[in-house]
């Protein structure tokens, strides 16, 4: 069974009197452990999907199901608690929070979920900033970190609760060719060691390259699902 | 919480610029109200203070029908029972002293004054009250067929030591009866009322001049002085509770009851300085608001990442609340420490208002006004700023919290 599973969903935005239609009738579903770029051009409704996929945003139709649970109709605070406990981002200015430290910052999730002491979020904050290749940069602040380290802290931040999906919105758009590698180098093996699912929006070459599976939306529609 | 604490904590010391600004402000304001609360208390201090040694005492004992017809100060309504009440306050310890109120006319020769005259015993006159004290030129009462004047009363009938006044008035028996007294000092007290038509005797002579051997309108009594004006009050009541059982038929009023129409003055003018800390604070209120709803433009993406990863609206209002709590707290301990400190010297060598006696009009305010530390002031200074500021941190912690994650996200 599918850990994902979209039907039918569309989405449509009111601006007044006119209407957007952001999604029109998209299906699509996802398995564990798929490492998985959605690309189109500016406008096609990438963002809309993966808002929707990391449900940040809820559809106007159709039918979505994760993890088992169909989740039309959560309300706000229901879908704040299912993103806190399964889902994880990756931003494009990697938004790490500036007055945090790298190791802070790592743990945030982990605070934000509650669930773990101080002493065992901080262990587990500094085995991902290890993993991603950051050691002995804990006590950092943001600002004094390359672009490339700050993707490494922002990818840890979404790894340390090992969140079911990975969604990642043009994650190297910020970086230069060299770093992005790195980058998609350094996600591609935590998708293999880990299964952890990886979801990018993209028009990055790159990380097309690197996908398994590449879904390529136009006007708010999937025209191309393909599995390499 | 502590994730919030520490990162509402770190912002505000991240936009060190505008947190100082805004403590600033309310640093002004709670200072200022501190000064001011305590000025004003100070100068209260000092009216009841200067009533209590020249004009009311603190305590004082009549009979019951003289305080009824007080307008006319009749003396047929004496004190019944004078030597019991004195014992009582012997008894416990408190210095008090007899005296005789009676209305009298003072003639130069030339021309004549009405005027309240107060009869006093000169040796325990000086236990409760500091007229004798505050004699400027000659000396206090001692010997017989004198008085002591107020300087004003004594420059405005052209009269100094050594000359003689007729002093007359209506004795107990209704008829009149004057007698000639020399003026051997003249008194300069912080009352201008005592300086302006005040006449001291002794009660031996003002006995014959009413033809009243044994009459005394009031017991005076000092209590000790209490280090606060509220203390001082409450103190005040509960004794005359006490002499009240003690003294039956007897009506003992403490200074809430003989200044009570200053200290209705005061409750009003009180509220001036909660006027003025409200009005500098409203304008820190403004600041927090501004300062904060910087701090949500300019970390709006912040708020979609912490909303992406699972904070909910009432998170994120909390975390601004807390920035605005952050710098309603720095404020506002700011606020107290400069109040304190700007009050150190104002309580302990004050300012001498001596120069200004004349514009005082009738209040007994003169001599050196010292600020008065007023700790029930000092915690609603602080803890109206902190107030202050947590309800200015409402708008701005509202909008951050109103934010839809993805709008957060994209906002550039």
């Amino acid at each position: 069974m599918a850990d994902l599973l979209l039907e039918q969903v569309t989405k449509v935005y009111r601006k007044g009197e006119s209407e957007v239609r952001a999604l029109d009738g998209v299906g699509l579903s996802i398995d564990k452990g798929e490492y998985l770029a959605i690309v189109g051009p500016s406008g096609s409704g990438k963002t809309t999907l993966l808002n929707i996929l990391g449900c940040l945003d809820s559809p106007t139709s159709g039918k979505m199901v994760y993890d088992g649970r169909e989740l039309r109709g959560m309300g706000e605070e229901a879908l704040s608690e299912y993103r806190r406990d399964r889902i994880s981002f990756v931003f494009q200015s990697y938004n790490l929070i500036p007055v945090l430290t790298v190791r802070e910052n790592v743990e945030l999730p982990l605070v934000i979920e509650r669930k773990l002491g101080k002493a065992e979020s901080e262990t587990r904050a500094d085995e991902m900033i290890a993993a991603v290749g950051l050691s002995g940069m804990e006590n950092r602040f943001p600002r004094e970190l390359s672009g490339g380290q700050e993707q490494r802290v922002a990818i840890a931040r979404a790894l340390v609760k090992r969140p079911l999906v990975v969604l990642a919105d043009e994650p190297t758009a910020n970086l230069d060719s060299k770093t992005a590698e790195e980058i998609v180098e350094l996600m591609k093996r935590i998708n293999a060691e880990r299964g952890t699912t990886f979801i990018f929006s993209t028009h990055d070459r790159l990380v097309m390259d690197h996908a398994r599976r590449v879904v390529t939306i136009r006007d708010g529609r999937i025209t191309s699902d393909e599995r390499k | 919480m502590g994730a919030l604490w520490k990162i509402a904590l770190r912002n505000t010391a991240r936009h060190r610029r505008r947190t100082v600004i805004t403590a600033i402000v309310m640093t002004a304001g709670i200072a200022s109200f501190i000064f001011f609360d305590s000025v004003m208390s100070g100068m209260d201090r000092m009216t009841i203070d200067n009533m209590e040694s020249h004009t009311v005492s603190s305590l004082k004992i009549r009979n019951p029908a003289y305080v009824d017809d007080i307008a006319a100060n009749p003396l047929d309504k004496g004190l019944e029972n004078p030597d019991r009440a004195l014992a009582v306050l012997a008894a416990k310890g408190i210095p008090a002293t007899s005296r005789l109120r009676f209305v009298a006319a003072v003639s130069n020769y030339e021309s004549q004054l009405p005027l309240i005259a107060d009869a006093v015993d000169p040796v325990a006159d000086r236990a409760v009250f500091g007229t004798a004290d505050s004699v400027s030129e000659g000396s206090w009462l001692g010997s017989e067929n004198a008085v002591v004047i107020g300087s004003e009363l004594a420059k405005e009938m052209s009269l100094g030591i050594g000359d003689y006044v007729v002093v007359s008035a209506r004795t107990v028996h209704d008829t009149t009866n004057a007698e000639e007294f020399e003026i051997i000092g003249l008194a300069t007290t912080p009352s201008n009322e005592i300086n302006r038509s005040g006449l001291f005797m002794s009660l031996e002579d003002a006995r014959r001049l009413l033809d009243a051997p044994f009459l005394v309108t009031e017991i005076d009594a000092s209590l000790p002085r209490a280090s606060s004006l509220g203390l001082a009050i409450s103190r005040g009541d509960a004794t005359a509770e006490e002499l009240r059982a003690q003294l039956p038929g007897d009506r003992v009023d403490p200074i809430s009851y003989l200044a009570k129409d200053y200290l209705g003055m005061r409750n009003f003018k009180a509220k001036n300085s909660y006027v003025v800390i409200f009005i500098v604070l409203l304008i820190a209120a403004v600041g927090i608001v501004n300062t904060i709803l910087m701090s949500v433009y300019s970390r709006i993406r912040e708020i979609g990442v912490l909303r992406a990863y699972g904070m909910t609206r009432r998170d994120i209002s909390r975390l601004f609340l807390l920035e605005g709590l952050a710098i309603g707290v720095i404020g506002s301990a700011a606020g107290l420490a400069v109040g304190c400190l700007i009050n150190i010297p104002m309580a302990a060598f004050g300012f001498d208002l001596s120069p200004f006696a004349s514009v005082m009009g009738s209040l007994p305010i003169t001599g050196v006004l010292r600020g008065e530390w007023n700790p029930g002031a000092l915690a609603f200074g602080f803890l109206f700023g902190v107030a202050v500021s947590l309800v200015s941190a409402q708008i701005p912690a509202r909008k951050a919290a109103g934010f839809e994650p993805t709008d957060a996200l994209r906002f550039e």
